[in-house]
Parts: structure tokens; sequence; C-alpha cells
């Protein structure tokens, strides 16, 4: 099956994310098809009793988001649903392999829960939490409010108990699983991201320990289908919870798990202390932190939680816990950083505060990761898209992230996606076809992979996906890829008008990226008004990268005396690649220099941010005396 | 003549399906090593020292040495090309430079 | 991409073409053929056959420093062609060379409008270096034509590998090869065929052989090794004069040209007593301006009297023109700028060092090759041939060879015009035994793993030439004798080609170059002993006939070999005089 792909978007992940661009991106018109893992929409949001900041139940927000969503035809739901392949099609379209597992239960289910009951395959997953079997239900809200079965759980057809106590005769275990493959314009990735799991963290004895739990864990502890259905009680004795200790960074900020910060468990702690105090008199809550990270607005809900709640706090984190079988009780030691004592406390459940650990995203989506592993496009220019043109990334996936902050980020891939829905073309290399030999150097080293090599073995520019950096132009051996408005031309032009002006003057030939140098230039001729930059003269590229080495050759080859290439720093290139391109061309380029006794300080590198109109010309300066030093070009 | 290639500075043309220099040579004899990927000549006897290899290579990676039995010193001759533009710079003995530049295609 | 490796023939994947117009070898005659083809009718399928790549294939490969003719104010067809008869002895197809020179100039300025940079004075006139020559900056002079071609819309096949003729009875009807990269073989069948696959270099030991790094240390292009004379040979093709071999002055073991500093720069040749050997010796013969036959065995004459070694003499030379004359060498040859470095030669104080060249067969310098009417069609119906490969043409050099593409084009549409638009048909036979001939090597080495090395027999055959046929070793002489046992020694190297064996794709074009010069070498050696007198000293100096004989050999000496028996008869032609 393929439909027609154009103004269609894939949108993978159904939490608070995924559901805000599906919702906006259908509201703008774009058609979607969302696809979610899981039996449900949601996410971990509608797994929450409550969500900060304004303390709503998941049904808030959602309930609204999935209505609209519903509401629209041009909007396709997949539940059960994953991505198994992405492969770029032509022109800015991906072909997408979608694999659905079947749920077993069809619409027609009103969640009686008779086959839940009947159903005889049970598990529990953690002490406290309540047996699960293998056909259930979403117990509390959830979106679509049916039952569904279980795979990895289920017995099978021979057992078909479920199916025979289903009175809608709702149940089909025939169900099989479909590929289907799909054409789309583009993809937001909104999967979410796992927790970090505190089992690691040996010291803190989860899943070992009766008592120690998860944040995640204590958030259901207030939900109708939490362990107590909904009472804050202490899970194995069914006695209200007297004394609560949360421990926080659980496996975050520290070298052996997480190295960072997740940002959101400290206002989670907070918001689950003031559950507890509000629905709990005599509850004693004990936090131990190494700061508490509340930034904003965040800061003031501290104070109210500090002042209204009183918990106790503990600057240091725990270095043991250990569990007394007898009375059920947890000994929590840590030192006390500030007074430098140690403390011991016992408590009757300890709350392990775990961060966000990066995203295990497939291979096909080609996401360049950061040293922590997470998503690590160019921020913050275009915050959410991928290296690969029409791929973007939203919500926790592509770094710790809140609720609030996950919706910012929909929002922002959504107009980042609409842009290139509607955005007029561009203007694209062109290539010259009588000089290009067909050798791929190109198709290789365009930064987004938008350099295709059609069926004649010509490269063309997708016009998707070009960006029009020009880093195709600047590697072609042959010189037969032109941007409108660069190309070798222009810098033959500023040699000829070199060599008939002749002269001792000194002569150099400045590229300017025109992404950070070029408005640095700018403010550098204000400033400077011309004094100190003569002999200079600048001429614009998209990017650094787009600087072909034999326009290099050509001006010194020429009599021009330097040339000197201003692009911005490789972490800051705008197209990626383009900085560590020239390094490279130019290194090569000094190398042959070298050989040929000229002085490979005549060619330079600099790398410059828009703001740093001082230190370009500073540059320049230097580069003008130490050519200077070197004299004039012997080509001249 | 045979051309030698600086392992440093080839890459192989980034796997192309034919490298530069392997496309160019009027003799078919340079080619890539299939495990370095780095491109070498295969019978430098039967090299006409045309030095289009050179000239064309986008890493400037080759270099042309004379066969001792030809001349017996030591020297250079480097093409660098331009868009528009050739030169020239050979190194004889005791480091003479000679350099040539001119214009090897009108517009 | 790593080397291909060998297959039996029944392996090779066939790929099968039709065109209307095969264009084989694109080097500066196929590309103005191709040229020239479109624009006589841009509908025509025009389809190029290139062992190497069109944009460095060929003897312009490093590039040109000259046009060696151009006809100049003053000048005309008729006064060019009275030159180039003199030149040749005699001995030239003046009809051919007529038509030729009507259409030189304008192939010439073409390649200046497409880029090619011609040196002019202050006025915008070319710059003459001697009564034809014009002086170029050519390096690139192959890339721009190449440009030229794609841009007229021909199809270019590179690295295919033209090994016989598609013959449809006795008509050629395309032609077969194999893709040194693709690993197969191609069958592509043509309404008309232009031959242009150059000359032949290597037949003979160049004394510049030194083993290791240098075998190919050759003056003319050493990747055409005449594959278009032995296709055309296998096909029955009348061929001509091969016995006027291409033996130069070239520059002492670099075997450079020298035109470039004599012609150029007026420099003399002088041998070791200082004496100016042209004006001295030979006043009689016209001095600087003698016959080039005379020019190419002056050195050696005077080396074999004891007066070696010779010279340019470059001492009275500026340090201006110096440098003009080696940014010269850069534009054709450009290592021997670097040669004199490594000799540390100040060519101001010391002249250069010349000597003969090995012998060459190049229809673009002598009269070698294809026996052709003015339409430049061969005499196989369906093939047309241009360049150095064609022969009845002494001194078209690069700017005649591109006016004899244009003309072959335009013979070849013609051709096509009358004959109707009828395809050839496609002999199946003939293509397998094609492959089975081709692939042999790879047979041997898949079978018995071990035989003779392309290299091998090439060097073989080249000390039989030079010892037996004349080669420079020799100072170009022979005779009866040598010459059949020549024959005789080529005759068991054929035999032996069967031994070849071939590692990889390139190894097996070795093999097939190999044999292909074997049956160059022979048809040579049977023009050699057929032309019982000397003519031109230089380029073939028959011992036991000293003498030119007009009376019986005012003529031209063709071959035909019987595609059936193999025999190769010769005969004569009579030479017509068209310009007084
Ligand atoms: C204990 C706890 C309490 C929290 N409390 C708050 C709070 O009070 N306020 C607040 O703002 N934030 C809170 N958060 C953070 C909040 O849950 C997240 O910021 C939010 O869920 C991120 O939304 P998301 O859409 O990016 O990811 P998720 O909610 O994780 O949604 C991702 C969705 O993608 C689906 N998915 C995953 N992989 C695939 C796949 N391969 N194919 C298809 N679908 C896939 C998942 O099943 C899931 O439905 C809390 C987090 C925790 C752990
Ligand atoms: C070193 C040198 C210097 C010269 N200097 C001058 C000068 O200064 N001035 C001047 O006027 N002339 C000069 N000449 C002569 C002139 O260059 C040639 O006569 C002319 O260019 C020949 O043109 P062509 O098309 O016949 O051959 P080429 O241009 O050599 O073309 C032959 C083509 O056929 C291809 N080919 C060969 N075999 C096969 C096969 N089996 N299958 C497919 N393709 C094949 C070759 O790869 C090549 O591309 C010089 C020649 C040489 C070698
Ligand atoms: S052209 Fe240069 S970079 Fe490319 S393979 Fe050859 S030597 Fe290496
Ligand atoms: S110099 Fe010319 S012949 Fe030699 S390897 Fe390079 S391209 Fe081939």
């Amino acid at each position: 099956m393929k439909m027609l792909a154009k103004g269609r978007i894939l949108v993978v992940g159904g939490g608070i994310a995924g559901l805000t661009a599906a919702e906006r991106l259908a509201r703008a018109g774009a058609g979607v098809v969302l696809v979610e893992k899981s039996p449900y929409l949601g996410g971990r949001v509608a797994r929450l009793h409550r969500y900060y900041p304004r303390m709503c139940p998941p049904r808030c927000g959602l309930e609204v988001l999935i209505n609209n969503i519903r509401g629209f035809p041009h909007v396709e739901t997949h539940l059960l649903t994953e991505v198994i392949d992405v492969k770029k099609a032509s022109s800015g379209i991906h072909t997408v392999t979608l694999l659905k597992k079947p749920r077993r239960v069809m619409d027609t289910c009103t969640a009686c829960g008779l086959c839940e009951t009947a159903c005889p395959a049970e598990k529990k997953t953690s002490f406290c939490s309540q047996a699960i079997k293998a056909i259930r239900g979403p117990g509390d809200w959830a979106h679509p409010a049916t039952f569904w079965v279980d795979e990895g759980m289920c017995r099978g057809r021979d057992c078909s108990l479920c199916v025979q106590a289903c009175p809608e005769q709702a149940v089909d275990l025939s169900q099989q699983p479909e590929e289907t493959d799909l054409d789309v314009q583009g993809i937001i990735i909104a999967t979410g991201t796992e927790l970090y799991d505190a089992s690691l963290i040996k010291e803190y004895g989860y899943g070992r320990l009766p008592g120690v739990i998860t944040a995640m864990e204590l958030e259901s502890f207030f939900r109708p289908d939490g362990p107590a259905g909904g009472l804050p009680v202490h899970p194995a004795t069914g006695e209200p919870l007297r004394r609560v200790a949360f421990i926080q960074c659980a496996g975050s900020r520290n070298a052996n798990h997480l190295p960072y910060c997740s940002g959101y468990c400290c206002t989670v702690t907070l918001k689950q202390v003031e559950y507890l105090h509000q629905s709990l008199k005599d509850v004693q809550t004990w936090i131990f932190y190494q700061d508490i990270r509340t930034p904003g607005n965040r800061e003031e809900y501290y104070r109210h939680v500090r002042e209204e709640y009183r918990p106790v706090f503990i600057r240091g984190l725990p270095s043991s816990i250990k569990y007394r079988p007898e009375t059920g009780e947890l000994t929590v030691k840590c030192v006390d950083t500030l007074s430098r004592k140690e403390v011991r406390g016992r408590f009757d459940l300890v709350v392990l505060a775990t961060g966000m650990a990066p995203p295990a995203l497939p291979e096909f989506y080609g996401i360049e990761r950061d040293g922590s592993g997470f998503f690590s496009g160019h921020i913050p220019c275009e915050p959410t898209e991928l290296r690969r043109p029409g791929i973007w990334a939203a919500g926790s996936v592509q770094s710790p992230m809140d609720a609030e902050e996950s919706v910012k980020s929909a929002l922002a891939a959504v107009a980042q996606c609409l842009v290139k829905l509607r955005q007029q073309p561009a203007a694209f290399p062109a290539l010259d076809q009588r000089k290009c030999d067909r050798c791929g150097r190109c198709v290789k080293e365009c930064p987004y992979g938008a350099c295709i090599p059609g069926s004649d073995g010509y490269p063309a520019a997708d016009p998707g996906d070009c960006r029009g950096c020009g880093i195709c132009q600047g590697g072609c051996p042959l010189l037969c890829i032109n941007l409108p408005g660069y190309g070798s031309k222009k810098i033959e032009e500023v040699v000829d008008k070199v060599l008939t002006r002749g002269g001792p003057e000194m002569a150099i030939l400045l590229f300017l990226c025109g992404n950070d140098a070029y408005p640095a230039w700018n403010s550098l001729i204000k400033q400077q008004k011309g004094k100190g930059l003569e002999g200079i003269m600048p001429m614009v590229v998209p990017c650094i990268g787009a600087v072909n080495a034999a326009w290099v050759s050509e001006a010194l080859i020429g009599g021009l005396d330097g040339v000197m290439l201003a692009g911005c720093r490789p972490d800051q290139c705008h197209h990626a690649a383009g900085t560590s391109l020239a390094a490279t061309r130019l290194d090569n380029l000094k190398e042959t220099l070298t050989r040929m006794r000229l002085e490979p300080e005549r060619v330079s590198l600099t790398q410059v941010t828009i703001d740093d109109s001082l230190k370009l010309f500073k540059e320049i300066q230097n580069f003008k005396s130490s050519l200077e030093k070197l004299g004039p070009n012997p080509f001249k | 003549m045979p051309p030698k290639v600086d392992p440093h500075k080839c890459d192989g043309c980034k796997g192309e399906k034919e490298a530069i220099c392997m496309a160019i040579c009027p003799g078919d004899l340079m080619y890539l090593n299939e495990d370095t990927l780095k491109a070498y000549c295969r019978s430098p006897r039967d090299c006409w020292d045309c030095m289009s290899c050179v000239k064309a290579c986008p890493q400037g990676a080759i270099e042309t040495r004379l066969p001792y039995q030809l001349g017996y010193y030591p020297a250079k001759l480097i093409p660098l090309m331009g868009s528009k533009r050739v030169s020239w710079t050979c190194i004889g003995q005791d480091d003479k430079v000679e350099r040539f530049s001119y214009k090897n295609r009108n517009d | 991409m790593g080397k291909l490796i060998p297959v039996y023939p029944q392996d090779v994947e066939d790929v099968f073409m039709e065109t209307d117009l095969l264009i084989i070898g694109a080097g500066n005659a196929g590309c103005y053929a191709a040229i020239e083809a479109k624009r006589q009718n841009p509908d025509l399928k025009v389809t190029l056959m290139e062992k190497a790549h069109i944009d460095r294939s060929g003897c312009l490969a490093g590039g040109m420093d000259a046009i060696n003719t151009y006809i100049k104010k003053g000048e005309t067809a008729e006064s060019l062609t009275r030159w180039s008869r003199d030149q040749a002895g005699g001995l030239l197809r003046e009809d051919l060379y007529l038509t030729m020179a009507e259409e030189l100039n304008k192939a010439i300025e073409d390649w200046e409008e497409w880029g090619l940079p011609i040196k002019k004075d202050e006025n915008g006139e070319y710059i003459a270096r001697g009564r034809w020559d014009i002086a170029i900056l050519g390096s690139e002079m192959k890339v721009i034509l190449a440009e030229k071609v794609r841009e007229y819309g021909c199809e270019i096949l590179n690295r295919v590998v033209a090994t016989n003729f598609l013959m449809d009875g006795d008509r050629v009807a395309g032609a077969m090869g194999f893709h040194l990269r693709e690993g197969k073989f191609y069958i592509i069948k043509a309404r008309a065929t232009i031959v242009a696959t150059g000359g032949a270099g290597g037949l003979y030991k160049p004394y510049t052989n030194d083993g290791n790094d240098c075998h190919h240390q050759i003056w003319y292009c050493p990747f055409n090794v005449g594959t278009g004379y032995a296709m055309g040979i296998r096909a029955g093709a009348e061929m001509t004069t091969f016995e006027m071999r291409w033996c130069a002055v070239r520059t002492k073991d670099f075997n450079g040209p020298i035109d470039t500093i004599s012609v150029g720069y007026n420099a003399a040749m002088i041998n070791a007593r200082g004496e100016k050997i042209l004006a001295e010796r030979y006043a009689h013969l016209g001095g600087d301006k003698a016959p080039r036959f005379i020019r190419a065995n002056a050195p050696m004459e005077e080396w074999l009297a004891g007066r070696g070694p010779c010279y340019v003499d470059t001492t009275h030379m500026t340090p201006e023109q110096i440098k003009d004359l080696k940014t010269d060498y850069l534009n054709e040859r450009p290592t021997f700028v670097l040669f004199l470095a490594a000799r540390n030669q100040d060519i101001s104080k010391e002249p250069i060092e010349i000597y003969g060249s090995d012998p060459y067969i190049v229809g673009g310098h002598t009269a070698s090759g294809y026996w052709i009417d003015v339409k430049r069609a061969t005499t196989v119906p369906g093939l047309f041939a241009c360049g150095d490969v064609a022969g009845g043409t002494p001194n078209k050099f690069v700017g005649g060879c591109a006016a004899e593409g244009v003309l072959a084009a335009r013979g070849a549409v013609e051709y096509l015009q009358n004959s109707g638009a009828g395809q050839n048909s496609l002999n199946k036979d003939q293509v397998n035994q094609e492959k089975i001939r081709v692939f042999r090597p790879f047979e041997r080495q898949l079978n018995v793993g071990d035989g003779i090395s392309p290299w091998e027999m090439e060097e073989r055959l080249q000390r039989l030439m030079d010892e037996y046929a004349g080669g420079v070793h020799q100072f170009y002489r022979m005779n009866r004798e040598r010459l059949e046992y020549a024959l005789k020694n080529i005759a068991m190297l054929k035999d032996q080609a069967k031994y070849l064996v071939a590692k990889d794709w390139h190894e097996l074009m070795k093999c097939n170059e190999v044999i292909d010069m074997l049956d160059v070498a022979e048809v040579l050696v049977h023009h050699l002993l057929y032309r019982e007198e000397t003519r031109w000293p230089g380029w073939q100096n028959r011992v036991d006939f000293p003498e030119r004989n007009d009376e019986k050999f005012n003529c031209f000496v063709n071959s035909r070999r019987d595609p059936q028996t193999g025999r190769v008869e010769m005969f004569t032609r009579p030479y017509e005089k068209i310009v007084s």
C-alpha cells in the first residue's frame, strides 16, 4: 500500500509531544500518520497522577488533543505499531515501513473486564504493583478505552478462555502482524525515552529491598489503578505511609550512571511531597539531595512546598539503605554535607528520583548524538531538526525534559516541518553535465544526503532536502557544480583584476561564511571604516565548506599574496561538516604548497562567531603581518 | 615515471565507484588498494608520465617521481591547478625553484 | 573498486547496443568526428568507444604546446600540400591532403572558441612558430574537447577496449570490445563506423627502455598500440605505406619532442664538435629546411661517423626564452622539465642532447595507415578512418587529425543517408568466436594458471623488431635477410599467443594489445621488405637497396591480409600529382 506522500507527515510516538505535533499539523491541514508502540495513547503523562506546573490530571490536555485528532479525517492512528525501516526515496520523500502488532481485541470492546477475570495468565511485575493478566485494560482513563492482549503473556488459542468470556465477541486471537510501506514527506520522532534503570544503583537496593520504589511507581499510588486502588498506603502492610524518603539524583550527575541532570526530578519530588501531605496528615517526608534544581518559576513552587509541608532536607546522598524484615523498615545512612554529621533515618518507603536515559533509537533515523547520548542537531538555530533533512525530534527523545518543554519542542518541530512543506524552492546548485564525471564525491560529502545520483548517474540536489550550503561545490574535483551567484568565475575575475592592476600592493582574498563571518565582517567595516582592511577582497559564500580548493589555488597561482577563509567553529557550523571539510581541503593544499616551497601560511582558516568582529580584525591583521614577513607571492 | 601516492592525503576518493585518478589514467594504471582504499600505480614501468593523475587528484595526493635510470638527482615537479590556470613548480638541485603560472583555459 | 578477476568467455556477460554512428577511439580525431556528425544531424545517435577516459586519452593526454599545421596569411592549402610533399619525400595523397587542408583552420579556430588558449601577438594574430606552427597553451585541450563532445549529446563509453569489427558479410557493422571496469563484453551494432584509434607505439624497443620504471619512456602515446590497424588488417582492409615509419630526433634519454626547441626557438642541431649539422652537412638538401626524414637521420649519422653525441644548441637563449621553452614542455611533456632538473642541467649553459627515437607507425606524421578515399572511407564498406590511424596524409598533426575527423564524419553521415536506414544484422557466430579469442588469456589462467605474460611477449617483439626490422639500436638499418628473420619469428610469436595469461582485466587488455602489435608488426615487415629502395633514409633504410628508385617506387606500397587465409598480399597504387 502506498499513499500519496506529498504533505503527509509521520509522527512516531503518541506521548504528549507526539500528540501535540500530530494535532497541530492536522489543524494546519497536513496529513498525519500517528504511530504508537504501546496499546494506548498518552505516553508517560497519561500514567501520572497529576502533572506540574498546574497540577492538572493527565486527562486535562491529553483528552483535548486526542479528541481533536480523532475528529480529523486526514489523521491515521496506528497503535501497537512500530517503524522498522526508513529509506530515503526521491525528492524529500521517505519510504517508511510500519509493523503493526495485533491488538486481538476489537473496537466493540466495552471494557467490562470479564475477559480479564477469566484469563489464567497472571504476573506480578514489582512488589508495589498489582498482578497483571495477559488480557487487560488500561485501569484508569486511557485512549482507546478497550482491552488488549499482551502477546508475551498470552497462552494462545489453545486457551481462548477470554474469547469465551467476552459477551461482545470482541476478542480475536487469530489476528496477525502486518507490515505496511508508506511514503511521507517528513517524520517527527517523539518516542520519548526510558527512565534510568534504578536497579543499576546497587547501594539503593531497588528490586531487592521491598519499600524501595521509583518516583514513577509512586505516581501510581495515587491512581485508581495503583497498588492500593488509589490509597496512599504501604503496599505490603496496607498501613498509611508514615515516613517517606526521597533520594534525588538517583543515578544522575554521576559518572558511573547518567553524567547529567535531567532537570525535572526535583520538581517531581516536590510535587509528590505535596501529594503525600495533602492526603496523609501525619506523614513525614525527607529529601536527600545534592542541589535542589528548580529553575525559573519552579523556585516559587519549591518555596511553597518547603514552607507549607516542611519536609526534612538533607544535603547529601545516602551511602546505603538497610532493610529490617522484622519491622519492614528501611534505614537510610547518609553524611549531611552541611553539618558534616552522619544522619540515619528510618522509613517505610524510599522513593528514587531517577532521571531520563538516552533513547535507544534505530540507526535508520540517522540521529546524531552528543556526548551524553542525546540528540545534537543544530541547537539553537534549528533546535529540532536532524541532520537528515525532513526528520525532526520532539519531546523527551531530544533530551530530558518535562511535559511543558516537550510540548514546546513539539510546537517547534511542527513549525519547522510546516516551513519545509511550504517553503519556496531555494537556490539549488547547478550541475554542468559537460564536465561531471559522476564520481560521487558530492554525494558522499553533502551533509544532508541531499545530493543523489539519478538513474543516469548524474547527481542532482534534491529540492526537498538541499539547504544551499554549497558543500558539494566546494568538494567537486572537476568544478562542475555551481551554486547560483557563486562559482569559479567570480574568483577568476578577482584574480584578473589583481593581475591587471599589477603593482606590489598586498592582495588578499577573504572568503566569508554567510552565516557568522559575513555579518561580523560587516560590523568590522563599519567600525574600522576600511582602516587596516586595505587589500582585502571579501567574497561571501553560503558556508565556508562551499570554497573549492581550486579557487584558493587559482588565487595563489594568479599572484594573490594570501587567501583567508573565515568560517564558523566546527561545532557551530550551520551545515555541520562545512568547517571541517574546509580544514581538510586546506590541509591538503598546505602540504602541496610546502612541497612547492610556497609558504603554507599563505592560506589560513579562521573561526569567528557573529559577534567576533574584533577577533576577525585581529586575525586579518595577524595574517597581513605574517604575509608581510613572507614577502610577495612568488607567482606575482 | 611512476606516480607516488601520499597515503595520508589520498582519501580513495571517498570510496566512489571509480576514483578520479583511476578514471583518468590513459593507461589504466591507477588502482585502489582494496584493503586500504588508497590509490597506487599498478605498473610503474608502463606510466607515460602524462601527469593526468597528478593534475586530476582532488586531494593533491600524487607526485610524479623520476626514475633514477633517467635522472641522477632528486627533483620535483608539482602542478597546482586553479580553475582556469595552472602552475608548475620545479625544484632541482640545491633547492633551485622555478615557477610557472599561466591560463590554460579561455572562458 | 579493485581489480576484476578472470572468467571463462562463456561466463562474461554480453551487452548489446545499437547506434547510428560508432566511433572507435575518442581521441583528437574521434572527438571531432563525433561533434561534426552531431552538427550534420543532431538526431543521429553517435557513440564513442574509448579504451581510456575521453578527458585525457591518447596523444593529447598530457597536452600539446603547438599545432604544427595552420594556414597563415599568405599561405594556401596548395602551398601547405607542396610543403608536406617535400617533407614526405614526394609521396602523399594530394587529394586527401588538399581536402584536409581546407578544413584545417576552421577546426583549430573551433578549439580556440571552446576554450583552448592560442598564443597571440599584439595584433591578435596567432604567434607563428616557424612557417606552419602556432603556439598554444594546450595542457587542457583534451578536457576542453571532451566537454564539447558531451555538450553535443554523444554517448561516451569509457574504458571499453575495442578488439575487432563486427562484420555483416563484407561490411563493417560495428565493433566488439570489453569493458575494463564492468567486466562485460560489448557488442555494438552500428550503421556506420569510424576508426580513430591513433597510431602504434611500442612496436620497437626504445633505447630508454631501462627495465623497471621507464619502459614507457617513449615519444608516442604508449597506450595507442595500433589496435585500429590490427582490426582493419584482420578485416581485410587495405593498408598503405607502413614502411614509412616515424623515427624522430628526440631529446636523448627522455625521448621528448624537439620541434619545440628547434622550430620554436631556432636552436640548431650541433654535433660533438659544435658544427651545425644541417647547415654544414645537409645544405644541398635544404639545410635547416631539409625534409623531416633527413633531419631525423642527421644526428644518428653523426653518431655513426664518430661525431656524436649531438645536441640542439640552447646556449644562445635568453632567460625569457628558456622560461617560454619550459612552459611549452609543461604543456606537452611536462616531465621534461623535471628531467632537466634531475640532471641539474642549465640549458642556457649546456645544450640539450638529442638522439633518434624508436620507430612508430603514425599516420598523422607519415603516410602509414588505412587506404582511404576523399570521404575517408576505407576499402571495407561501412568503415571510415581518420587521424593517426588513417594513411596517405603525412604531416597532419593535431589540426590535420581534427580536420580529418570532421571529414570522416561527413563521409559517414553521407553514407548513412545513401545506404538507407537499415541496421546491420548480427552474426552470432562471430561474436562467440571473438569472445573465445579475446578471453583466451583468462582461460589459460583459469585452466593452467601459468604462461607468458604480455610484458614478456611485448619485450620479445620489441627486441626482435629493433634488431631485425631496423630499430634505433640498429640506426634504423635493415636488409632482406634480417626482415625475413623477423617475419619468421613474428610467426612464431603469433603461434605462441595462445600461451598468454592474464590475471585480471587490465592484463587481459595488455594481452590483446600484444596480439594486435604482432599483427601490425607482421604487415609492417612485409611493407619494409617490399619497398626495395631507400626513400626516407631516417625512416626506412634498406642497406641492401641504399638508393632511391623513383622508376619503380614513386608509388604507394599497399597491403591486404586475406581474412580467410591470413596471407598478406602486397601491391602498389600510383601516386597522383594534383598540386603543381
Ligand atoms: C515520575 C515522573 C513524574 C513526572 N511528572 C511530571 C510533571 O508533573 N510535569 C511534567 O511536566 N512532566 C513530568 N514528567 C515528565 C513527563 O512525563 C515527560 O516530560 C513527558 O512524558 C514527555 O513526553 P514525550 O511525549 O516526549 O514522551 P513520552 O511521554 O515518553 O511518550 C512517548 C511515547 O512514544 C511511544 N513510543 C516509544 N517508542 C516508540 C516506538 N519505537 N514507536 C512508536 N511509539 C513509541 C511510547 O509508548 C510513548 O507513548 C514526569 C516524569 C516522571 C518520570
Ligand atoms: C608527445 C606528442 C607530441 C606531439 N606534439 C604535437 C605538436 O606539438 N603539434 C602537433 O600538431 N601534433 C603533435 N603531435 C601529434 C598529434 O598529437 C597526433 O597526431 C594527433 O593528436 C592524433 O590524433 P588521433 O585522434 O589520431 O589519436 P589520439 O588522439 O591518440 O586518439 C586515439 C584514441 O583511440 C583510443 N584507442 C586506442 N585503441 C583503442 C581501442 N582498442 N579501443 C578503444 N579506443 C582505443 C585511445 O585511447 C585514444 O583516445 C604529438 C604527438 C605526441 C604523441
Ligand atoms: S584521485 Fe587522489 S584521492 Fe582520489 S584515489 Fe586517486 S590519489 Fe586518492
Ligand atoms: S602519469 Fe599518466 S600514465 Fe602515469 S599513472 Fe598518471 S595518468 Fe597514468
